[in-house]
């Protein structure tokens, strides 16, 4: 399909005749055959986002597309061809779990068996037990089945990652990577980036209802840069290393310099060179260091999120 | 049984449906069956307060029909009949609502006025199984206390039941659609259930208020007399409007309102 898989103009949610503003004018479109990471604190509005989505909840104001379609008027069609996990799940029937995802899949006219059970393998998931008796963890398996089973489109999932130990987290991250490789988009939510980068994209960032950046993993991969660490034989002067392109938070201690680079790491190395250097450190990116600081209160994201934070 | 929500609703209530069939029959058998001992007995003849004929219909007690008019159709049975649907109605969407179930069945493809729907069908349903199985024990227990009420005239007075039974349930559906509260449909609806049998009952002893027996649903359920008149096709078809009127007032209220998790 062409166009944008979700597309928000304006969306706004407020709870109640004069309650809390929930969301705030969403705009933000999500593209075909991409996972998207949808991220921010507890109460930011994911949750909301996605029962706008998938009309559930009616906006305040705004509107939002889904596959191309309107939310309020194509409600149904969107719901055909979307699977969703919501946040919490109940599923405290008697019926078994195979039984419950039987009767979900014929509200989409049926879904084969055999993606059931292959799900329900792959999660290690017992199909025979009432799922009222099962632990947060396996509700979570019966719902990712039941938001995976029919293969749809697209994949709304309301922090999917939340009650899996990291085994099957892992699992269901690979589960992920298949379906967006098979052309599919997935939408997940999720308070911790961790969660996420590994799979994502792009994310976006929420918080109090507004939507604070949207941009790909990997610049946030680039911006973040390597936190890295060099030894030399004897003390250093500052002086040397600060203004180097690509190396920022230049600190040295005694014989030991510590920076983040970001981009190519030349620069710093050569000018390295005419130290006597007895071991270089550099580590992975710090998304986190990152991204927390969208996480803190206004003013704090420009300095966080820009290049030159030192 | 797992085909549509209105299997599934079935499904999941059968439990239920089994044993307020063994309760109801088990109350209709002591009840009914003992008629002729009771007469035989005396028991029914003592002198009762006069107030207690607003409550009981009329006090005929010796006479199969009037005994059943009032023991059966107006107290027990019904009071046994209003109260199971209205349990099931007021579950029905506010109680998957409350458990967080109805967004995730809202989420599939199924409109919310079809959702609506197939649970009003399911309620309506249970009821009339119910209702059946009140009618099979009521006749059956009337033959062996050698009543001489025609059995089509207990089919026509359970069939108000069953109706009644239906707007009950279809009322406590339509708060629950509306405010998505099961509590709050339950309490409603048992209120204004009560509000309607006085009204039904003692509203004609007071002159000038005639009217309000009129907007009863007990009144066209046993106005017409049904265990000594046979069917009263007027007042079915008032029961049955009204409980269509408040499965649209239910279809209208999920419709508009967003769904709580
Ligand atoms: N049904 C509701 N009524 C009133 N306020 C609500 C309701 N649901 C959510 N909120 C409020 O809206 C905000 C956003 O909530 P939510 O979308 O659940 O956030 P998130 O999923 O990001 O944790 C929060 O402040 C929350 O308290
Ligand atoms: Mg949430």
């Amino acid at each position: 399909m062409n166009g944008a898989v979700i597309e928000t103009a304006g969306l706004s949610k407020t709870y109640g005749k004069r309650g809390t503003r929930a969301l705030d004018e969403l705009e933000m479109s999500v593209e075909p055959g991409e996972i998207f990471g949808f991220l921010g604190p507890n109460g930011a509005g994911k949750t909301t986002t996605i029962r706008l989505l998938l009309d559930l909840l009616r906006p305040t104001a705004g509107s939002a597309r889904v596959l191309g379609l309107d939310s309020r008027s194509d409600g149904l069609e969107i719901r055909r061809r979307v699977g969703y996990l919501p946040g919490e799940l109940p599923f405290g029937g008697r019926e078994s779990a195979g039984d419950l995802l039987t009767f979900l899949g014929n509200l989409r006219s049926g879904v084969p068996r055999e993606s059931v059970r292959a799900l329900a393998e792959r999660f290690d998931l017992d199909l025979g037990k009432p799922v009222r008796a099962l632990s947060k963890g396996n509700k979570q398996k019966v719902g990712l089945i039941q938001a995976f089973m029919h293969q749809p489109e697209l994949l709304v999932l309301d922090e999917p990652s939340s009650g899996l130990d990291p085994l099957l987290q892992q699992e269901f991250l690979a589960l992920a990577r298949e379906v967006r490789d098979s052309g599919h988009t997935i939408f997940m939510s999720s308070h911790v980036l961790a969660e996420v980068d590994d799979v994502a994209d792009r994310i976006a960032v929420l918080r109090e209802g507004r939507l604070v950046t949207v941009e790909s993993v990997d610049a946030l991969r680039e911006r973040a840069g390597h936190p890295t660490e060099i030894r030399f034989a004897e003390p250093v002067p500052v002086g040397a290393f600060t203004g180097l392109v690509g190396v920022r938070d230049v600190t040295v201690d005694g014989s030991i310099l510590r920076c983040v680079v970001t981009g190519s790491a030349d620069a710093l190395i050569k000018k390295a060179a005419e130290f006597t250097v007895e071991r270089v450190l550099s580590q992975p990116p710090d998304l986190e260091a990152v991204f927390l600081a969208y996480y803190a209160g206004p003013g704090v994201e420009a300095s966080g999120g820009g290049d030159d934070a030192a | 049984m797992l085909r549509s929500v209105f299997t599934k609703t079935l499904y999941d209530a059968r439990k239920m449906l089994l044993w307020w069939s063994l309760a109801l029959t088990g109350t209709m058998l002591v009840y009914v069956a003992g008629h002729k001992q009771y007469v035989e007995a005396g028991f029914l003849e003592a002198e009762m307060p006069e107030f207690l004929g607003a409550f009981m219909g009329k006090l005929d007690f010796a006479s199969g029909a009037g005994y059943l008019n009032a023991t059966i159709y107006t107290l027990l049975g019904s009071v046994l009949v209003v109260i199971f649907a209205l349990m099931l109605g007021a579950r029905a969407i506010a109680g998957d609502e409350e458990s967080g179930m109805l967004d995730v069945l809202l989420a599939h493809p199924v409109s919310r006025t079809r959702f609506v729907l197939e649970r009003f069908a399911a309620l309506a349903l249970a009821v009339g199984v119910i209702g059946f199985v009140m009618w099979a024990a009521v006749s059956a227990a009337s033959r062996f206390s050698e009543m001489d009420v025609p059995i089509v005239n207990i089919a026509a007075a359970t069939a108000g039941l069953t109706l009644l039974g239906i707007v009950i349930g279809s009322l406590a559906l339509a708060v629950g659609a509306l405010t998505g509260r099961q509590a709050l449909a339950a309490g409603v609806t048992a209120f204004i259930a009560l509000a309607a049998f006085l009204a039904n009952n003692l509203a004609p002893m007071f002159e000038g208020l005639e009217f309000v027996q009129r907007l009863s649903p007990f009144y066209y359920y046993l106005g017409g007399d049904p265990l000594r008149e046979g069917f009263d096709v007027g007042g079915l078809a008032v029961l049955t409007a009204a409980a269509l009127v408040l499965a649209g007032l239910a279809v209208w209220g999920l419709n508009r309102r967003d769904i709580a998790v």
